[in-house]
């Protein structure tokens, strides 16, 4: 699954450790999610959404894989 | 190398020092049981390891030892398939003593079981770390 994370963290100016603080979850949990290699719960898709001010639609991208 | 010098950093080393006193204490004052020397021998070597890990966890950010989803999934998958395999191991073994009688005895098997169960559950949880897709 594809996401805009690093997209709407260059909007914000949050680094990878900012953002993983703001949503209590490792760095490195931020490198694999926004490296698609990994598929967050729906609340902590749902956290990073509203920590980075959009909807979980925005800022995942779902495709048939 | 920097160390955090914070709070929980502090108190696990103090505690660690603590334990290693105790079990010092014990070997020193205590001459004649066997049994209290040998829980000395084990609260310096539990106080040790507990010093080094506080050691360890000095070195690296806060953020990197949170326990996240991520974490605990792949805690679960390699607890899950280090079950399987210690099942597997006991099961060779039953049978591998059945069919060429090797006399295993109770305390063999479960050292075995202790070991397999553990490095494997260690190696799992590596392989799933690295691997990422969980």
């Amino acid at each position: 699954m594809k996401n805009r994370i690093k997209e709407f963290r260059a909007k914000y100016d949050l680094t990878q450790e900012e953002l993983a603080n703001k949503v209590s979850i490792r760095r490195e949990t931020i490198v694999f999610l926004e490296k698609g290699k990994y598929n967050p719960s729906l609340k902590l898709a749902h956290n990073i959404a509203t920590v980075l001010k959009t909807t979980i639609d925005e800022l995942f991208i779902f495709d048939d894989e | 190398m920097k160390l955090r010098k914070d709070k929980d950093i502090l108190r696990f080393l103090g505690i660690g020092l603590v334990v290693v006193l105790l079990g010092a204490t014990m070997l020193i004052f205590q001459t004649h049981s066997k049994a209290v020397s040998f829980l000395g021998g084990g609260l310096i070597l539990g106080g040790l390891i507990m010093f080094v890990m506080a050691l360890y966890a000095a070195t690296k950010p806060k953020t990197d030892l949170i326990v996240d989803e991520r974490v605990v999934r792949i805690n679960e998958k390699a607890g899950y398939n280090a079950g399987w395999i210690v099942l597997l191991s006991v099961t060779v073994l039953f049978w591998a003593d059945k069919i060429w009688a090797l006399n295993i005895e109770l305390e063999g098997m479960y050292w075995t079981t202790l070991f397999v169960g553990t490095y494997s559950w260690l190696l799992l949880r590596w392989y799933y770390n690295k691997r990422s897709e969980i």
